[in-house]
């Protein structure tokens, strides 16, 4: 059985989409990942750096056609802190307590 | 928190993934270039002296063009061997690929079938073409998928 922890960190909405998104992939272009959330630069970057803090995910900087590109990826801690967070929601949201 | 929020914090986490998933869409040709990577591989062993050696090398060549040109079109990447229901897919095409080396070889060296590897890497990068399809299809359901824990 899967650990159900909240976890404040990836609580908010956007952060909540971001972690789900990364979780589904390898690696993720900072542009792709603002323009599925809808938000600003400035407010990914916001978040992003937040998460990065926590050690959640890391940053990649390439340059693609002389074009320099950020790619972002949920580390295992990452992975593991929103699957639990996952889990408690769902526990939550079916009506009972999220179990350790 | 309350069962509301929580159900809210869902759906918002369900939309964003079903955004991601209508991204994921690679074109035919896409998957035949998996096909015809697999399937160039098991048919160069037909070919004489180190030519199978220089074939290798061309296909890990264009499989490094296309995960770039993967990046670059979809702004993200997949990694085949991803956790989640995708997995078996990618372990048994491997296997299929596998398989199929080790019959080119051996029908080729053991029985001096020259023409075995082309034709089995027919049939493989047919096998291949449609496992790619059904691959992409069943990330794409695991995306759209509700109450997905992962």
């Amino acid at each position: 059985m899967s650990v159900e922890r909240l976890d404040p960190l990836i609580h908010p909405p956007a952060r909540l989409q971001l972690m789900a998104l990364l979780a589904d992939v390898s690696e993720m272009e900072f542009a792709t990942a603002r323009e599925i959330l809808g938000v600003s630069d400035s407010v990914l970057s916001k978040h992003l750096a937040q998460l990065g803090d926590c050690g959640y995910v890391q940053l990649r900087k390439a340059t693609i056609n002389t074009r320099q590109r950020t790619w972002i990826a949920a580390t295992a801690a990452g992975r593991s802190a929103f699957k639990s967070h996952v889990a408690a929601l769902q526990a939550l949201a079916s009506g009972r307590s999220p179990h350790a | 928190m309350d069962e509301q929020e929580a159900g809210r914090s869902l759906d918002m986490m369900r939309a964003a993934r079903g955004m991601l998933a209508a991204r994921t869409r690679w074109s035919s040709a896409r998957h035949a270039a998996v096909g015809l990577l697999l399937g160039g591989l098991i048919a160069s062993y037909a070919l004489p002296g180190s030519w199978p050696v220089v074939v290798v090398v061309v296909c890990l060549a264009v499989t490094v063009a296309i995960v770039a040109r993967d990046r670059r079109r979809d702004g993200f990447f997949v990694n085949g061997y991803r956790t989640g229901r995708t997995r078996p897919i990618t372990f048994a095409l491997a296997a299929i690929a596998f398989a199929a080396l080790v019959s080119a070889i051996s029908l080729k060296q053991r029985y001096g079938l020259d023409w075995a590897p082309v034709a089995i890497g027919i049939v493989l990068a047919i096998v291949a073409t449609i496992v790619s399809i059904v691959w992409e299809r069943v990330y794409r359901q695991e995306l759209e998928e509700p109450g997905r824990e992962r």
